[in-house]
């Protein structure tokens, strides 16, 4: 290989490697997070590709870089395993990346994203009419031209924000594009050409690989949803079954106030006398509004999340009153996502309170059309500022994390086809803001 | 200890199990299927043809199945419980014990079942590279004692590198330092041994001396690289230890 050659691949090399570290930095940081030490993984990664292309021995003697250009950074499949090896390496002690499963993951997204790109820049190259070497050069800057332009896609914010919060289905498709390519470069022997030769094919199986990946998200998301259902079913149960528990305490102590009537009515002996003593003996044995309602409602998990913040509401001296009439099990909502929504609604309520304050929970059904509202003391809303108050980062309350409780509830009432109830209202001589929901 | 011992197999059977079938079914397929494309001179060509990738991965296999429940066991503070039950040096002696064992299996067995594979087959073969290895009677004349003997020091290479994984899982957090650390020592070693002139004194070398001319090789070929690997495993624990002054129970 002549010096010029080889000045060429080290080139070829070096913005390879940038555009590679482009993809991890993009992956792992946001513009803002960056800080000076993250570029020490440029020259890292320039190490890892050049231990990736250097050979020693073989035709000529001593150390070289090997010569062609390829589908990867690499010429073999173990080759490429080590340079992911040295990647995750890189990512994880270098980015100062705690949580292993995201180390991994994005380091994979961001090795599927760098090979994607490469294999088009490789292929756009192998159009013209250049020497190896050239095709390397070129091939490397449309890579790192490509890589830059995806990075500032705003898809990818999102991309980034799902890897962020662990996405089942982004992590499972950043592992498997990534072994999907590997396995690609492998089977054409990281030749360009022999994959310009079977596009078809490789393009055909990638569809199965990406109908694999959205059942297995499927099934996640359905575990996910159980493992939800069994956490809540194990938080809020045990409340309610302690109301149940009261509740039958007091039994016996209906059966001896039954008895006492049915003794204070054969002993009486006029009408009027009668009455008295039912009335006296009745006194204070009726169950409060509330507990009917917890004890009415058809959903064991919604009524113990109620109780318990019935209950947090009494320390802030605050007055909770129910009126629930509608079937949350009947509905297409699942009660999880209806104790999310009770929950937004109940606490902004809560908080908007002052102390003596009477917040109405309240639900109805009608003709398949099941609706949930809480209404709190507070002065008129325009339409405008109802509407404002849905919009991220929109609180009435002061505080830099605020604002994210009705933008959620926007979110979810959206997903499950749902509309938003607001409104004012006049109670008691006050005026009450009332937040909602209505599915059908 | 013996009780000790059977506590620590309970923990990593399955993965180490698992780890052993699947490379003795690997090597003994790629020893029955890669020959054909190459020249052989000997019956045993078959098995080094058969076991080259085994020989770049080994120190994966070595350290995957293992060394992960060591640095589990230290981040989720399962060691803190032990100290009161067991001396620690003990419990980590034991440990390291079975490790070595489960190491030294995974790599003995699959090389020893992929030389008895490679044995029973009758490949073409032709003199082309004969004169052209190292201890070259022994492998025409005695192939079994040769694939034993190398087979066993390479286990015993193989528990080295474990020794490595074991160490860093023992003063490190991250798990990948941990879990890729040996391997790419070796990758490392293998390079910058290589830049230097001296391939000869790789611990690649070591594991598998025919991958040069037998001009080359010497008695010191077999020690260089092990012992570079113990003296970097003791400079690690010195440096972890002392310098870093971490601890492998943190309180």
């Amino acid at each position: 290989m002549s010096m010029q050659d080889t000045f060429l691949y080290f080139l070829s090399m070096l913005v390879e490697s940038i555009a590679l570290s482009c993809c991890i930095l993009a992956v792992f940081r946001d513009q803002k997070d960056l800080r000076k030490r993250d570029f020490i993984l440029v020259p890292s990664v320039s190490l890892c590709l050049l231990i990736a292309r250097s050979s020693y021995g073989g035709a000529s003697p001593g150390f070289h870089l090997t010569q062609g250009f390829f589908l990867a950074p690499a010429d073999n499949f173990p080759i490429l395993l080590i340079l992911l090896m040295g990647l995750l390496l890189l990512t994880s002690t270098l980015l100062n990346t705690q949580n292993g499963g995201r180390t991994f993951c994005g380091t994979m997204a961001a090795f599927s994203l760098y090979l994607l790109c490469h294999f088009c820049a490789v292929i756009f190259t192998l159009f013209f009419n250049l020497t190896s070497s050239g095709i390397a050069v070129v091939s490397s800057v449309v890579t790192l031209l490509l890589c830059i332009f995806v990075v500032c896609l705003p898809w990818f914010q999102g991309l980034r924000s799902a890897l962020r919060t662990g996405s089942f289905l982004v992590q499972v498709l950043s592992i498997n594009i990534t072994l999907f390519f590997a396995a690609v470069c492998a089977c054409t022997s990281f030749d360009p050409i022999r994959f310009m030769a079977h596009w078809k094919f490789i393009a055909f199986l990638l569809l199965p690989l990406l109908f694999l990946d959205i059942v297995l998200w499927m099934i996640n998301s359905r575990q996910e949803e159980q493992r939800k259902q069994i956490r809540m079913t194990e938080q809020y149960v045990p409340i309610v079954e302690e109301l149940i528990s009261q509740v039958r305490a007091r039994q016996h102590e209906f059966n001896n106030r039954m008895m006492a009537i049915e003794a204070a009515v054969s002993s009486a002996e006029s009408l009027p006398e009668a009455q008295e003593a039912v009335a006296l003996l009745t006194k204070g044995l009726a169950l409060s509004a509330n507990d009917s309602m917890l004890l009415a409602c058809d959903s064991k998990i919604i009524s113990g999340f109620i109780f318990g913040k019935i209950k947090q509401a009494e320390i802030s001296g605050l007055d909770i009153r129910l009126q629930i009439s509608a079937s949350f099990k009947k509905t297409s909502i699942p009660e999880t996502v209806w104790i999310e929504l009770i929950g937004i609604l109940l606490d902004n309520a809560l908080e908007a309170s002052k102390q003596g304050d009477t917040i109405y929970l309240e639900s109805r059904q009608a003709e398949n059309v099941t609706e949930l509202w809480v209404c709190n003391p507070h002065p008129p809303l325009s339409g405008t500022e109802f509407m404002r108050l849905f919009s991220k980062g929109v609180s009435t309350k002061v505080g830099s994390s605020r604002g994210y409780g009705l933008y959620q509830l926007m979110r979810i009432t959206e997903h499950y086809r749902g509309k938003i109830l607001t409104r004012n209202e006049i109670r008691s001589d006050r005026n009450y803001v009332v937040f909602g929901v209505r599915f059908s | 200890m013996l009780r000790l011992m059977k506590n620590e197999w309970k923990k990593i059977w399955i993965p180490v199990l698992l780890t052993l079938l699947v490379v003795t079914v690997a090597a003994c397929t790629m020893t029955a299927t890669m020959y054909p494309d190459y020249s052989l001179t000997y019956t045993l060509d078959a098995w080094e043809v058969g076991t080259e990738y085994l020989s770049l991965l080994y120190p994966l296999f070595v350290v995957l199945p293992v060394c992960w429940n060591l640095h589990q066991e230290r981040q989720n503070n399962f060691l803190l419980y032990v100290q009161p039950r067991v001396p620690m040096r003990k419990y980590l002696w034991v440990k390291w014990m079975v490790y070595a064992i489960s190491a030294f299996c995974i790599i003995t067995i699959p090389y020893i079942l992929s030389a008895v594979t490679a044995l029973r087959m009758d490949p073409h073969l032709d003199a082309l590279n004969m004169g052209n290895r190292i201890f070259e009677n022994t492998y025409s004349e005695h192939p079994v004692v040769y694939a034993v003997t190398l087979s066993v020091f390479r286990g015993l290479i193989g528990v080295l590198v474990m020794t490595m994984g074991f160490f860093l899982a023992m003063y490190c957090e991250n798990i990948f330092v941990v879990l890729t650390g040996p391997f790419l020592y070796t990758i490392l070693e293998n390079f910058v041994l290589a830049i230097l002139g001296v391939p000869q004194y790789r611990l690649v070398t070591a594991f598998d001396p025919n991958c040069l001319s037998p001009e080359v090789i010497t008695t010191m070929s077999f020690v260089a690289g092990p012992s570079l690997l113990a003296a970097v495993i003791t400079l690690l624990a010195i440096y972890f230890s002392k310098v870093k002054k971490e601890k492998v129970v943190k309180v």
